[in-house]
């Protein structure tokens, strides 16, 4: 399993991106999309996910769908045009950021 | 292998009893944990639905679902004050500029027309306990309506439940009896400062305790969308 702490900081960053890709996606679905992304690498905990995505929400970058599937109600969740926006800023900062550590870390590797 | 309707109505018993109070958060929780459930069936059918639900459960940590219920408050607050600030510009239509000026304008010369002395202090005092007083009844008029409701929303909880504004009401109050001064209190720009605030604050009274309670309902319906579902 990858170092988590490593991850933490982006979680907000990869949820805004897989819905960015997929359209809609409820909590469980997240949890293991990424685990799928990841090859099991990355495993979102329950307790890091439900807060993020409220958080996002009220940041008003997630906007909150129910619907009614097999014997319960499910919430998903998409991108408000302002998480759209949003996303396309903080894939950006992120790609910064792996530049930066990478420069740091081993100074002949670049990317595109 | 899907779970029953009975087993539906468990995990809704089971988030009730490890503290999820509000149905906006039982019914994310509930789906959750119906959706791991159903997962650890297709890998192993022979688990049974408490020992599949107690597996679910732990991945949330030792706290249970204590921070994601944490973590609610703190979004959902933030979304209240987000709708504070909201009503708050609303408000500046010219006639209610006209009409708070007005009140701004009443007060000020209240303040300078009061003799110098204790009688200031006492009356300003005087305002502020009566905004608490009015926001306690009012708190209580609210908190009666939610009582005996079928289900709890966490938002409508933040919009009804007006205990912090009482104190925010105290805080002038005590500074008044604290520091501020006679002295103070008859300095011209200290009371137009202080009509400021008294009718600011009346503002804040009006709009959180009548203004945002009165149109619960439609911003209940706005942030949830299962509120017209349920």
């Amino acid at each position: 399993m990858g170092n988590s702490k490593l991850y933490k900081g982006s979680l907000n960053t990869i949820i805004l991106k897989l819905l960015d890709e997929e359209g809609k996606m409820y909590g469980y679905e997240i949890t293991q999309k990424v685990k799928e992304l990841s090859k099991g690498e990355l495993n979102i905990t329950e307790g890091a996910l439900y807060p993020a995505l409220h958080k996002l929400e009220a940041e008003g970058l997630l906007d909150v769908e129910v619907a009614k599937v097999d014997n319960r109600l499910r919430k998903y969740y998409k991108l408000t045009k302002q998480g759209e926006k949003e996303t396309v800023n903080r894939l950006a900062e992120l790609e910064d950021f792996i530049r930066s550590m990478q420069q740091l870390v081993n100074p002949d590797w670049s990317i595109q | 292998m899907k779970l029953t309707q009975n087993q539906i109505e468990e995990l809704f018993k089971f988030t009730r009893a490890h503290y999820v109070e509000y149905y906006d958060l039982q019914l994310e929780l509930v789906d959750h944990l119906a959706n791991g459930i159903e997962k650890q069936w297709e890998e192993n059918p022979g688990l049974t639905f408490e020992e599949a639900k107690n597996r679910e459960f732990k991945k949330f940590g030792v706290f249970g679902f204590q921070d994601v219920i944490n973590e609610r408050r703190k979004a959902m607050s933030k979304k209240y004050r987000g709708i504070i600030w909201g009503h708050f510009k609303e408000w500046w239509s010219l006639p209610r500029i006209i009409a708070t000026l007005t009140f701004v304008m009443v007060i000020f010369t209240m303040l300078k027309m009061l003799p110098p002395g204790e009688l200031k202090k006492g009356i300003v005092s005087g305002i502020f306990i009566g905004f608490s007083l009015v926001m306690l009844f009012r708190t209580f008029q609210l908190k009666k309506r939610m009582e005996g409701a079928w289900r709890k929303w966490m938002l409508q909880e933040i919009i009804y439940n007006q205990g912090l504004l009482v104190n925010l009401f105290t805080i002038p109050m005590n500074l008044l009896n604290l520091t501020w001064t006679n002295d103070f209190m008859d300095n011209l720009y200290f009371q137009l400062a202080l009509s400021l605030l008294i009718v600011s604050m009346g503002l804040l009274l009006k709009i959180c305790g009548y203004v945002i309670p009165s149109k619960a309902d439609e911003i209940l319906a706005e942030t949830y969308s299962e509120y017209k579902i349920s």
